[in-house]
């Protein structure tokens, strides 16, 4: 045995070079068979170099837009988001997720993204954005691909070998970490499509083509993933993408599922906004899932929208913006975000209980144009619950009620009756609170106000007792 | 070690105490499990003894199965590893916790023969899930076996001079600290990482965990008088409580030990941590169950850094992943049925599987899918699936039942042997307390170490035959050697080489599974020109057709590849060539080494 590994090591060392025999150069790759290779989407517009998108977002920095860095890429570059928000807090608010560049040649999406951005920003002082902004926060991220737009490359730059980590080789050289010697191509057919590489509907290279070497392997989607779910109040996500003009939602044909009807149908809602107004007589702008027909092929695997939708309970949506006029698009991209659930409290009432004790009386109702939470997210772990609970100042107790009460998603116009009973001097204001997690917190202050006790009614005809 | 006589003694002394105790009842069904526990307290007893004088001199390194280590002791073990052997022992970071503890993971060889990261090779784990300790302990014992032997015991030697070990022993670090260094854990708790998530969906994350509120150092559970409960007092055993009946009064409702400390009316629903990283690996994971599997596969650093671990070494040919409990050895895949997967695989499985049979008889050998139930996105299915190695997890403990058939006396036979094992330390008796909610309140149940991990002095019983059974395992990895070269002059220049590529191994080279879904890489064997003048060009090269005695399918290069080599198969090839002076061979396997042969033309 130890004979065979010295003999092993010495054979390694001249095959290594190290002997100074020639380095071998293997023949072509018998094995693995070829993935099914879909060709690159091709460019759209012009290119655009990230460090034009870092120019272009910096100028937005103002009152209502943070830039921030949100991870980096393969090779070093910052990955840019802008956060769009006027009152309040912007990540207790519904959110709303633009993002293109997946491909880096995508420069049509990549210019669509910022140039809304821009339009958003500069209608600051109009009192339709104010009032959207306050109410919402949009997340835009013009460029998710950075290192591929530097070289107008549809996908990742990072030398990869389809099926395999391009780390291990096949052995060719058996020193270890060697690599690179490595007769199944490294490095030549070696991209990473950034859009295939998400966790939803993930398939290995050999069945799909250039995923990856497992879900969310890369820089670029793990940052992209860690930044959604650093954001429970995303409720819609649309990717912006330069190959086509359709509206095209979640799922995907990778997913094998269609969405859920009741999901589907507000998506379809909220594309038919988009069909009215970018249609013409020659195009005709239609909505569909991303299994339909109407994507083009590089377009049909998006694995982030899948993932969006499954996993984030997102209602989540390809935007082709091809032949979309800017003037159209840009109004169309900011209305789309009013698409989300909006909590109210409604009908209180404080009826005064007599010896210091009041009932509160109201429901909690979904105001907005969606639910608090999507079909696909129901019975999903943890669960998304509406929750209503009180601020009581200091000398006001509960006497009854659930500190904290949850109640299941509601759907939009539909209400949650909720009771408290409270002890407390009158004339102390008491704060409710109603949250869920896509809708943010929407809070409403309410007095405890004397009336006194109500006297029983009393017979007819009984006087007072002398 | 501190494996000394004195411990081998009380050992004896206690399978000796409870063989004495039950022998007068020993007719009855009813102890019929404690004489099966005291005659294998025996057989332990009697090897520990062996090993104790067998191995008390050799090796500095000392590992104290009196004990769980803490993650710091772990560690301290590692680095004692290295510096004791170091020709044996190389240790590194591997990745970071959630809450930044280092993630450790020790490669063990004899790194002075052969390629150590071209060895067939073992990834072993343990504690990925928080509360299943013991496989830990299991992995520091596989290291200190091997390591301690080596001088002595050919076997030891054989495992590390033809192998690595690619150790991890814990994964899910911070819940083992909370586990043995917080005061909240329970037999079945903390299981996830500590990412901090918000259970219960209510915007707070964290905020309703256990509390430790009678003082004891964990988690039991609180019992209040409720004739209108849905338990009652278990017929078996007045300590264990049981639904009541449609016609049967209740007694008592049951919660957590702890406080509703968000005012939702619930206890300990939205605890610290986290991502079950046990479902959190790509292959069969599930979408939309944050919970259970994360928001995306190896979302959490704890199984990222361990998946990628793995792909970095191409060499294992086995995965051992260890958790607790119910004494089963469980297979990939773990998210689907054996329904596509190749019978070859299937059968080299259950090669491995079976010698359980020897090392381990009290364990099932389950596929984890049919035969105990689904869990997607698993190491070991990763390990199968996403990497086409033969990966199993042993589930670590159980405490015997005479009844294993009915369900309701399983819990009363176990307590019954915890109070024999362990002197009563397994169940924290009711006792009251005064609750700030739930008013005058009983707490009591089940010890943090009981059902699924035993109290420490079981350990040895624990840790040698699952590191025996493990390295069977390994014992029957890959390995591909060249034989039977041959070489015949067809004229002055022109010679026919043949040689056999043979797997002397039981597994093969590549699983079956590998091949089919393009994980694996191919073997290969090839002629090169040899040293000095030599010089080589080949004209026909292939595998035999073994009847015919031909080259089947011939081909023009001096690499010949296979997709796989199946354990004592062959491959038998040949080369015509053009040339003279002394050529190689040489044949490669990614799992199963390389071989080397000079022959002169």
């Amino acid at each position: 045995m130890g004979r065979c590994f010295a003999l092993g090591l010495m054979v390694l060392l001249v095959a290594a070079g190290g002997g100074g025999g020639r380095r071998y150069r293997p023949e072509a790759p018998a094995v693995p068979p070829p993935a099914p290779k879909a060709e690159a989407p091709p460019a759209t517009g012009a290119s655009v170099k990230p460090a034009e998108v870092e120019a272009r977002l910096n100028a937005l920095d103002s009152k209502i837009a943070k830039v921030s860095s949100y991870g980096k890429s393969n090779e070093g570059r910052d990955l840019r988001v802008v956060t769009l928000s006027g009152a309040g807090n912007p990540d207790d608010k519904p959110g709303v997720l633009y993002v293109a560049g997946f491909r880096g040649n995508d420069g049509l999406a990549i210019q669509a993204a910022l140039d809304f951005a821009r339009s958003v920003v500069d209608a600051a002082g109009d009192e339709k954005t104010r009032l959207l902004l306050d109410s919402r926060t949009l997340y835009i991220i013009p460029l998710a691909n950075p290192d591929g737009a530097e070289q107008n490359a549809a996908y990742l730059t990072r030398p990869y070998d389809w099926g395999y980590d391009s780390q291990a080789g096949d052995g060719s050289d058996p020193t270890p970490g060697a690599g690179g010697d490595d007769d199944s191509g490294a490095g030549t057919r070696g991209a990473i499509d950034l859009l295939q590489n998400f966790a939803s509907g993930w398939r290995p290279e050999l069945v799909r083509g250039p995923s990856g070497p497992f879900p969310v392997s890369e820089p670029e989607s793990k940052a992209l993933a860690d930044f959604v779910i650093a954001h429970p109040n995303l409720v819609l996500g649309f990717q912006l993408y330069g190959t086509g003009s359709n509206f095209l939602h979640a799922l995907s044909r990778r997913a094998g599922v269609p969405p859920e009807e009741d999901d589907r149908k507000i998506l379809a809602a909220i594309g038919k906004t988009f069909e009215d107004a970018l249609s013409t007589p020659t195009a005709v702008v239609k909505t569909g899932t991303l299994a339909s027909d109407l994507a083009p092929d590089s377009e049909k695997d998006d694995t982030f929208l899948d993932w969006i939708y499954q996993n984030w309970q997102m209602y989540a949506a390809d935007v082709g913006v091809k032949d979309a006029p800017p003037e159209k698009l840009q109004p169309l991209l900011r209305d789309a975000a009013l698409f989300t659930p909006l909590l109210t409290i409604e009908d209180p009432k404080v009826e005064d209980l007599s010896g210091g004790f009041f009932r509160l009386t109201l429901t909690v109702k979904n105001s907005g144009r969606v639910p608090t939470l999507s079909k696909a997210g129901r019975g999903q772990r943890p669960p998304h619950p509406v929750v209503a609970w009180l601020d009581l100042p200091p000398g006001v107790s509960l006497a009854a009620g659930p500190g904290r009460r949850k109640m299941d998603p509601l759907d939009v116009n539909k209400e949650e009756p909720t009771t408290w009973v409270v002890r407390g001097p009158a004339g102390a204001s008491i704060t409710v609170n109603a949250w869920s997690s896509k809708s943010g917190k929407y809070t409403r202050a309410f007095p405890l106000i004397a009336t006194g006790p109500k006297e029983p009614p009393r017979p007819a005809g009984q006087g007072v007792a002398p | 070690m501190k494996l000394f006589m004195n411990r081998t003694l009380r050992w004896a002394a206690l399978a000796t105490c409870h063989c004495e105790e039950s022998r007068p009842r020993s007719g009855r069904r009813g102890n019929l499990f404690l004489v099966r526990a005291a005659s294998r307290a025996v057989r332990w007893a009697a090897l520990a003894a062996m090993l104790s004088i067998f191995v008390g001199s050799f090796g500095a390194l000392q590992l104290d199965l009196e004990k769980y280590y803490t993650n710091a002791e772990v560690v301290q073990f590692l680095k004692d590893a290295a510096k004791d052997y170091p020709d044996f022992v190389k240790i590194e970071v591997v990745g970071k916790s959630w809450q930044g503890r280092d993630m450790w993971a020790a490669t063990l060889t004899n790194f002075k023969v052969g390629v150590p990261d071209r060895k067939p090779a073992l990834y072993l784990d343990g504690n990925i899930h928080g509360n299943e300790v013991q496989g830990t302990e299991v992995t520091l014992y596989t290291m200190w076996f091997l390591l301690s032997r080596y001088g002595t015991d050919p076997f030891a030697k054989k495992m590390l001079d033809e192998h690595t070990f690619y150790v991890v022993p814990v994964v899910n670090l911070d819940a083992r600290a909370v586990f043995f260094e917080g005061t909240t854990a329970n037999p079945d708790a903390p299981r996830h990482n500590m990412r901090p998530l918000d259970d219960d969906g209510d915007g707070l994350v964290d905020e309703d965990g256990p509390q430790d509120l009678d003082g004891d150092g964990m988690i039991t559970r609180i019992r209040v008088n409720d004739p209108y409960g849905p338990f009652k007092t278990s017929p078996a055993d007045p300590r264990l409580l049981t639904f009541h009946g449609p016609d049967e009064k209740g007694e008592f409702r049951v919660y957590e030990e702890g406080i509703d400390k968000d005012g939702d009316g619930e206890i300990a629903e939205d605890p610290p941590g986290g991502i079950d990283m046990n479902r959190n690996f790509p292959d069969g994971w599930q979408p939309g169950m944050a919970g259970d599997g994360g928001y995306y596969p190896l979302s959490e650093p704890e199984s990222r850094a361990s998946a990628l671990f793995i792909l970095k070494h191409p060499n294992i040919a086995a995965i051992m992943s260890y958790h607790n409990n119910g004494n089963m050895i469980l297979r990939a895949p773990t998210s689907q049925t054996d329904q596509g997967i190749p019978p070859d695989d299937i059968r080299i499985y259950d090669v491995l599987g079976n010698a359980g049979k020897t090392y381990l008889p009290d364990y099932r050998y389950l596929q984890t899918f049919t035969g105990l139930y689904p869990a997607y996105g698993t190491t070991i299915d990763f390990g199968y699936l996403g990497a086409g190695i033969l990966s199993f997890t042993n589930e670590l403990f159980e405490i015997p039942s005479e009844h294993p058939e009915q369900w309701g006396a399983v819990a009363a036979d176990q307590l019954k042997w915890a109070d024999k094992m362990y002197h009563g330390a397994g169940f924290v008796p009711w006792h009251p307390f005064h609750h700030p909610q739930l008013g005058d309140v009983e707490i009591g149940g089940w010890a943090k170490l009981s059902r699924r991990t035993p109290r420490p002095e079981f350990l040895h019983e624990l840790s040698l035959p699952n590191t025996l059974f493990t390295l069977n395992m390994v014992e029957n990895s890959p390995r591909v050697r060249i034989k039977n070269v041959k070489v015949t002059e067809l004229d002055d220049t022109h010679f026919r080489v043949e040689a056999d590529a043979v797997n002397d191994g039981v597994m093969p080279t590549n699983t079956a599974y590998a091949v089919q879904k393009g994980l694996s890489h191919p073997d290969w064997i090839e002629l090169r020109p040899g040293s000095g003048q030599s010089e080589m060009k080949v004209l026909a090269s292939g595998e035999m057709d073994l009847v015919s005695g031909q080259i089947a399918k011939p081909g023009k290069h001096a690499r010949i590849r296979f997709e796989r080599i199946p354990g004592g198969e062959r491959r038998h090839v040949a080369w015509i060539v053009e040339g003279q002076g002394n050529i190689q061979l040489f044949l490669n396997s990614e799992k199963g080494y390389f071989d080397a042969a000079t022959v002169d033309l």
